[in-house]
């Protein structure tokens, strides 16, 4: 904390939550924290959102006039200090479901004024859902998943907890034959989940991975749809993910995968470990090794290597959308699934159209689209159901 | 009120110029901006309602009195937390409340500790201070929901749809929930090339 005045500290934290940080801001409020392990643990005690809300509700409830009046009494010389039969208490009050809406209205609405450029139209702006999922268990129990909401159940033998950390399965021995269980994201969600083995998923939008309750003595064998990212845990068996008839067998590892069933291919791409990629046709394995990429054309029994950075297919983990050198309407299809919006792109010349960024996730689709302006001739336009992408 | 109250909130020398020439108008502001939160830092190391009171107010007699050139609302600020640090402190070693903290005390008044008191206020009080200087027309709908109207109330007043309001509310503050999380340090490279 040597160094900083607190009270710069506070502006600099207060800009960040309200959206209103400037980068060069950000990059001293980043040098702070990474200064001392103990700011860290301060900025994440002290923003916390609902404590922030706690916080803010006692500064609107607390009358502070009667201090005011008190004040200027003793500076003009007309009063003396009162004593304390003469002080009115203030209750702060406490804490209601009332105000909670309050806050969170406020806080939507700090974040909305921040935005000067903020034209009424976008009062149809669009934003992700965020960490939401729902498991479906054996018994066809549909449960809704938020990440902070904290859970736990016991069911077909195992436990099973949610907290912010995402889903977690407790760590159990192999049983044969446990049933299948399904976790699944909607458009503009995503979750992350710990399997029976350790092995950690996180999973993209629209996306569904099944896997046994408890794995088996054999291979360990989940079902994708969609994307996900793997970190397989290490184990005396081998663990393999199937989707549109490719199948990815591989050991303790970390990869990336891409299956959606609107995608003609499934892309694996791989950060650390090996994994095998098969057409389930062909049976003929090919390997990839970290830093590769295999793109499985699903029917055709293709699969083509190519070197990538694997950062631009993984920053979706990280709160990214990361676009390089990506056709417009790859672009909208992610934004799709994403904002759980339908994109309609008005010319087939702004389709092919590539370009490069990297942008945060969780901002509007406004502020993604307003980005994307910058650098590709088009205009956009936000209708309650759909959004337009036009030539300028 | 006098219309300078107004000026101040744009034209902070002019804040200052008056407060050093001891017009009372600027105490006031200074007060109405900054008092809550020279109350609740205070209360958070007293924990004693009454006793925070004495403190804001001894905070402001002293701001008055000492003639203190500020060369900026920041070291104003700054004043204000330091003074009242002492106010706080002073009052514990002189009276009762000494035997509540008989415990917490060495933890709770650590440099530290205080450091981090000083800071939560100030970023509590930046964001409500950014809340009372929104325009007019954001104001209304604030005002809206303070007097309890409901969404599809709102909804009506501002021609927009039941969803639109709902959405936009939950939403906006998952998106805060998520600005406040680690991973939002992330580089954002707005544009372009890499």
């Amino acid at each position: 904390m040597n160094n900083y005045d607190p009270v710069d500290i506070a502006t600099l934290i207060a800009r960040m939550v309200q959206g209103t940080i400037r980068p060069e801001e950000q990059d001293a409020l980043d040098r702070w924290l990474d200064s001392d392990e103990a700011n860290r643990d301060m900025f994440m005690r002290i923003t916390d959102p609902a404590r922030i809300r706690r916080q803010f509700l006692r500064h609107q409830t607390y009358d502070h006039s009667h201090i005011r009046e008190r004040v200027s009494g003793i500076i003009k010389g007309q009063g003396s200090r009162p004593t304390v039969l003469m002080r009115r208490r203030r209750l702060i009050a406490g804490f209601s479901a009332a105000a909670a809406i309050l806050l969170v209205v406020t806080a939507g609405w700090l974040l909305n004024v921040t935005d000067s450029t903020q034209s009424p139209e976008n009062l149809h702006d669009f934003f992700p859902d965020g960490k939401t999922a729902i498991l479906e268990t054996s018994d066809g129990r549909r449960i809704s998943l938020d990440a902070g909401e904290k859970m736990s159940l016991v069911t077909d033998d195992v436990m099973i907890r949610n907290d912010s950390g995402g889903l977690s399965y407790d760590y159990a021995k192999n049983i044969a034959g446990a049933p299948l269980h399904k976790i699944i994201t909607p458009s503009g969600g995503e979750y992350s989940i710990t399997l029976s083995d350790g092995t950690k998923v996180w999973l993209n939008c629209e996306t569904e991975l099944s896997y046994p309750s408890v794995f088996g003595d054999g291979d360990r064998i989940v079902y994708l749809a969609g994307e996900a990212y793997f970190e397989v845990a290490k184990s005396g068996s081998g663990f393999e993910v199937r989707t549109n008839g490719i199948i990815l067998s591989v050991l303790g590892t970390s990869f990336n995968v891409k299956a959606y069933p609107d995608e003609d291919h499934v892309a694996a791409t791989l950060v650390s470990g090996s994994v095998g990629v098969s057409s389930g046709g062909s049976g003929q394995m090919t390997k990839i090794s970290p830093g590769e990429q295999a793109v499985a054309y699903t029917g055709e029994g293709r699969i083509e290597v190519s070197r990538v950075d694997t950062d631009d297919y993984t920053g979706w983990k990280d709160d990214l959308l990361v676009f390089n050198n990506e056709s417009m309407i790859n672009i909208a299809r992610k934004l799709s699934r994403w904002y759980g919006v339908e994109i309609e792109i008005e010319s087939p010349v702004i389709e092919v159209m590539r370009f490069y960024g990297v942008m945060q996730k969780y901002e509007s689709i406004s502020k993604i689209l307003d980005i994307l302006k910058e650098t590709c001739p088009i205009e956009y336009e936000i209708r309650t159901d759909k959004v337009m992408i036009k030539p300028r | 009120m006098d219309k300078n109250y107004h000026k101040y909130q744009t034209d902070a020398t002019l804040l200052l110029s008056h407060l050093s020439d001891k017009r009372p108008e600027a105490l006031d502001y200074i007060l109405d901006h900054y008092g809550k939160s020279v109350y609740f830092f205070s209360n958070s190391i007293l924990n004693d309602a009454q006793m925070s009171e004495d403190v804001l107010q001894d905070t402001f007699i002293r701001l008055w009195k000492q003639n203190v050139k500020f060369p900026n609302i920041g070291s104003l600020r700054s004043y204000l937390y330091q003074t009242s640090k002492n106010l706080c402190l002073d009052n514990i070693k002189y009276s009762q409340v000494r035997e509540k903290h008989a415990f917490a005390a060495a933890e709770a008044l650590s440099e530290n500790a205080l450091e981090e008191k000083i800071i939560e206020e100030e970023m509590i009080g930046e964001i409500y201070r950014a809340v009372e200087n929104l325009p007019q027309d954001s104001k209304k709908i604030f005002k809206l929901y303070l007097e309890g109207k409901s969404n599809i109330e709102i909804a009506e007043i501002f021609s927009i749809s039941v969803n639109t309001v709902k959405t936009q509310k939950y939403r906006a503050f998952k998106i805060l929930r998520k600005k406040l999380s680690r991973r939002s340090f992330l580089l954002l490279l707005t544009g372009l090339h890499f």
